[in-house]
């Protein structure tokens, strides 16, 4: 199998028939169990909860269906708010300013907080931010090294 | 099921090294058999067929896994070139003298043991029987990686064993 010297070959050759003598490992007990019961289970949940490509075909189509009439009222009710944008995306492009407004908002706010508190609580905050993001980021990774890694 | 379970089960406890995940992931197979039971139950490679999705699984578990954790694994020092070799205990004992039961349990221990990468690399050559190519494409790593990879792996396992008194040369072929 591979193409490399006559020592990388024979460790091939070894570790490939050390590997293949290893009989099947022996599947728990209670797996068997826990199929049928995950599968009683999933059996037992009504149409609306599964997969949609589980769903019944009556249900799939209605679904479909709804879908698309939503998408047509929010088109026409898009046009409704903004009539001289006679334009399918009006809707979206209305919400855009909305958002857009709202988005506005948190800049204004945060320069008039940075203007009322003092400069020697905003250096605390941020100290206290890195401080406590690295005391996280080093507890997990000890953790993770103790906990996990060893397994 | 029965006649599979033990084939599934294997693959993904070798692939993953943990045999609560294995669980995990054999359930989920049968499950997935389940839904294609239609289409399984008249195909003669439905062995052939539950093996790659457990094998798909194992795969995708451990990428999952890996992104999950890659901030912690990529810390200095946790790099597994530098990872300690486990200090194992030398028994008196010879192949001949090792229970079989014994002998697989070490074997499957020293795999377990192995950088995960490694063991990867390892096991989807010898016991999936995949080309470096593929493997390299599963993994999505370099080929000569890949190369390296199970390399180091043949040598730290036989390496392992041989510190545990099974001896490779004996069931050379």
């Amino acid at each position: 199998m591979s193409s490399a010297g006559e020592p990388d070959s024979r460790l091939e050759r070894q570790v490939h028939a050390l590997l293949r003598s290893l009989p099947a490992r022996r599947a728990p007990e209670e797996l068997m169990a826990r199929v049928l019961a995950q599968l009683e289970q999933r059996a037992a949940l009504p149409w609306w909860r599964r997969q949609v490509r589980q769903w019944p075909m009556a249900a799939r189509l209605s679904f479909a269906l709804l879908a698309v009439a939503c998408l047509v009222l929010l088109s026409l009710a898009g046009r409704a708010a903004v009539p001289h944008l006679a334009h399918p995306t009006a809707s979206m492009l209305a919400w855009g300013h909305h958002i857009q407004a709202v988005l506005n908002v948190v800049p204004r706010l945060l320069t008039a907080l940075l203007g009322v508190l003092p400069m020697a609580w905003l250096q605390a905050f941020l100290l206290i931010g890195v401080l406590a993001y690295l005391f996280l980021f080093g507890v997990g990774a000890a953790a993770y090294r103790l906990l996990y890694q060893e397994r | 099921m029965r006649a599979y379970q033990d084939m599934v089960f294997t693959t993904a406890a070798r692939l993953t090294g943990r045999d609560a995940q294995a669980e995990d992931i054999a359930q989920e197979v049968f499950i997935r058999a389940y839904e294609h039971f239609e289409q399984l139950r008249t195909s003669a490679s439905a062995g052939g067929w539950l093996k790659t999705v457990a094998r798909n699984l194992s795969l995708n578990y451990l990428t999952r896994d890996r992104r999950r954790w890659r901030s912690f694994s990529e810390l200095p020092g946790a790099d597994e070139e530098q990872a300690p070799e486990p200090q194992i205990p030398v028994p008196d004992t010879h192949l001949s003298d090792i229970a079989l039961e014994e002998r697989r349990l070490l074997i499957e221990e020293a795999l377990s043991r192995l950088p995960e990468r490694q063991r990867l690399s390892l096991v989807l050559y010898h016991f999936e029987e995949l080309p470096y190519g593929e493997i390299a494409a599963q993994l999505r790593v370099p080929l000569a990686t890949v190369k390296s990879d199970i390399h180091r792996a043949r040598q730290a396992l036989l390496k392992q064993l041989q510190a545990r008194g099974i001896c490779a040369d004996a069931l050379e072929v």
